[in-house]
């Protein structure tokens, strides 16, 4: 049973309530904020552990909210969004969302994103991290840098461990092409995808079973890459 | 009347002054003056016919006509052309190169005060007309300022059509006529308006009047006319005059003209915006609510059992509002092309990656499907909007669905077609496209005619869209039946990153 308490900043109260029914349908508790001012006095007044923000608010930008909150706060945030706002959500994750939903969204995505962000968030508190990591599989040996498919040993260049280890601790999150870059290449490293893409084809075509449909990968146009959970 | 005037005038003047110069030199001959004096009294009447005539003639005709009324009235023999003294006849030869030098400089001075009094007035009327062209606003206040202008200096009945553009055929003509501004539509035969285009710094005639083009950068702007009467009689430093007027008045044409198109820039860029404004709003109202009938729908379906009738009604609505939906997203797709603002954004993208994240799409949406891809071993970029193609290729695959059952197959597969170019292709084993379709399958808003009574419509935008798009970027669509069994198949292609 989950306890979490989710902060629905919503400025339609249709959505908003439809958010608030599917959630509470789960066993979360759910509170609800029409614009960015209201949403603040909440969070500071109350118990909130993860935040529903949509990016399309009335009065204070849901950015400018989102980059307060990541001052102080390292709670999930997940953004909402229209369908054809991908530079807006790729600003947002690159500044602390830890990920998105467009609009129209399905209950069932909604949770998706829910679980793995509480989870996420979960785990962080937890003190030692892990030797092994798995998803279906795949199994990452982090002490001896080793990588197995379905039991045997697969091998992969060090870039590509690289960033297989990083979808392994993000779990169903999304990451941009940016966040992506910054953690194998450095701050310094610029924005040109190109390499990140053809090590993402490499990567695909040794982990997965038919690499023309990926299982495990996620393309997320204009945004990034997701590494499913299974 | 006038010429006549023209050719008594200095005749009078001269008989006048060398007449009244004779009478005085009788009475300065009973006052007994010395004779020199009369000699300059006729230098003064030479002076005089210079300065009241034009031109050199009269000038030194006095001057003859002097010598010889000096030697007539004042020397002996009286009243006759013989002399008595002979050192008069030096004295006849300074008084006559006196004379004409006086009368050749006074005339000359003359000449050149009336030329300078000629500019003086030339520039004062420039000045006028550029200050009151600077105040037209409109290229008909510019055109009453030109015949009002021309009319008054060359005192004449001008005219002037102000407003040629190049698709036009009907214009506007003003003249002034009696004092007053004639305003009327007329219309130029195509032959004329070729003539006066052709005629760059000059005039061309036609009939009854002189016809100047106006010219501006983008050609011609408009004529001016004036009666054949005036211009004939045109010298040539007023033929100048009138060309620099006219330059005057086809840079304010020109400006008018700029302005004007500023102004209607503005004025669409004004459309635009509310245009984009009022789509964006209608796509807000219009998607808010689908979203919620799809998302309580979907929620109904998840906690119905399989057996209660809700659920199956709970999908029939999520899959109406998503299918109304998909519409509202195509609706605006489209109006956005077509209104010529297709964006493109383009950024490298892996041909694998805009694949597979349209198959997934479409597998979510129409369970039960599956769709079988094929891409190349080594990995293939290209440089174009990712939405847009992964759209393109979403929309080939649903319209692969619409036409095929469950089971049936469909494929999409990348291949490189050559160094630069990269093709993908869309197969379904469906029920192919009809005869009658094959030429129309691209076209607005086309549906087939050969659609079961119950299956969805469509509205018959998604193929257009694709097409739009893949033009867009350089590459070419096709949709036909498939030569090797059943089914259709649609290719596109797109130009490789070099």
């Amino acid at each position: 049973m989950y306890h979490e308490t989710i902060l629905i900043i919503e400025d339609d109260v249709q959505i908003s309530s439809f958010i608030r029914y599917a959630l509470e349908l789960e066993g979360f508790k759910a509170e609800e904020a029409p614009d960015a001012e209201t949403a603040m006095k909440k969070i500071l007044s109350d118990q909130i552990d993860l935040l529903l923000l949509d990016l399309g608010l009335p009065d204070m930008d849901g950015m400018e909210l989102l980059k307060e909150v990541r001052k102080w706060s390292e709670m999930p945030i997940i953004i909402v969004s229209a369908r054809d706002q991908d530079q807006e959500k790729v600003n947002a994750l690159d500044a602390g969302a830890d990920d998105y939903l467009t609009k129209p969204f399905s209950a069932a995505e909604l949770l998706a994103r829910i679980r793995v962000a509480v989870r996420h968030s979960n785990k962080m508190n937890r003190e030692p991290a892990p030797v092994f990591l798995e998803n279906k599989d795949l199994k990452m040996d982090l002490e001896k840098h080793l990588v197995y498919k379905k039991g045997e040993e697969l091998h992969v260049t060090r870039k590509e461990y690289d960033l297989l280890l990083l979808f392994m601790e993000n779990l169903g999150k999304v990451l941009t092409y940016g966040f992506i870059l910054k953690k194998l290449y450095g701050k310094n490293y610029g924005s040109d995808t190109q390499a990140l893409r053809a090590l993402m084809a490499g990567l695909r075509r040794k982990i997965e079973d038919n690499p023309a449909k990926p299982e495990y990968f996620l393309t997320e146009i204009g945004i990034g890459y997701r590494m499913l959970e299974k | 009347m006038d010429l006549k005037e023209k050719r008594l005038f200095p005749a009078a003047v001269m008989a006048m002054s060398l007449g009244t110069m004779t009478l005085c030199g009788y009475l300065f001959r009973l006052a007994d003056f010395p004779e020199t004096n009369i000699v300059l009294l006729y230098i003064v009447a030479v002076l005089l016919t210079a300065r009241f005539t034009d031109g050199y003639f009269w000038g030194i005709a006095a001057s003859g006509a002097s010598m010889f009324a000096f030697n007539f009235f004042f020397t002996e023999p009286y009243f006759t052309f013989k002399v008595d003294n002979t050192s008069y006849i030096i004295t006849f030869g300074v008084m006559m190169l006196v004379a004409v030098l006086t009368s050749a400089l006074t005339s000359k001075d003359k000449l050149h005060a009336r030329q300078a009094e000629e500019r003086e007035k030339e520039v004062k009327m420039l000045y006028q007309l550029t200050n009151h062209l600077s105040h037209a606003d409109t290229l008909k206040e510019a055109g009453i300022v030109a015949v009002e202008a021309v009319s008054r200096f060359f005192d004449c009945k001008a005219g002037c059509i102000y407003d040629i553009k190049r698709e036009k055929s009907v214009f506007h003509y003003l003249e002034k006529t009696d004092g007053k501004i004639l305003h009327e539509e007329i219309s130029l035969s195509k032959a004329f308006l070729e003539k006066m285009r052709r005629c760059k710094n000059g005039y061309e005639i036609e009939g009854e009047t002189m016809e100047w083009s106006i010219h501006g950068r983008e050609g011609l702007m408009g004529i001016l006319r004036v009666p054949m009467k005036t211009a004939e009689l045109f010298e040539e430093h007023e033929k100048k005059f009138l060309s620099s007027m006219i330059e005057n008045i086809s840079i304010t044409m020109e400006r008018i003209h700029s302005s004007e198109e500023r102004y209607r820039n503005k004025e669409l860029m004004e459309q635009e915006r509310y245009r984009a404004n009022l789509l964006r709003s209608i796509s807000h109202d219009l998607r808010t609510p689908l979203m919620g009938i799809m998302g309580s729908s979907e929620m109904i379906m998840g906690i119905s059992k399989k057996e209660d009738p809700r659920k199956k009604m709970a999908m029939d609505i999520y899959q109406d509002a998503s299918w109304l939906h998909s519409l509202v997203e195509n609706i605006l797709g489209l109006t956005r092309l077509q209104e010529g603002k297709l964006e493109l954004r383009k950024s490298p993208e892996a041909i694998e990656d805009l694949i597979a994240a349209a198959v997934r799409r479409v597998e979510k949406g129409s369970p039960g499907y599956e769709i079988a891809v094929e891409i190349p071993e080594e990995y293939i970029e290209v440089l174009v909007d990712g939405r847009l193609i992964e759209q393109v290729i979403v929309n080939l695959l649903e319209n692969a669905v619409k036409h095929t059952k469950k089971g049936e197959e469909i494929c999409v597969r990348a291949k490189k077609r050559s160094n630069d170019e990269i093709e993908v292709s869309v197969m379904d084993r469906g029920e192919g496209i009809a005869k009658a379709d094959l030429d129309h399958i691209f076209q607005t808003f086309y549906t087939s005619m050969e659609r079961p009574a119950d299956a969805r419509l469509g509205i018959g935008l998604g193929l257009v869209i694709c097409e739009t798009v893949i033009k867009a970027h350089g590459g070419t669509i096709t949709g036909e039946n498939r030569t090797d069994g059943k089914g259709a198949v649609f290719c596109f292609t797109l130009p490789l990153r070099q």
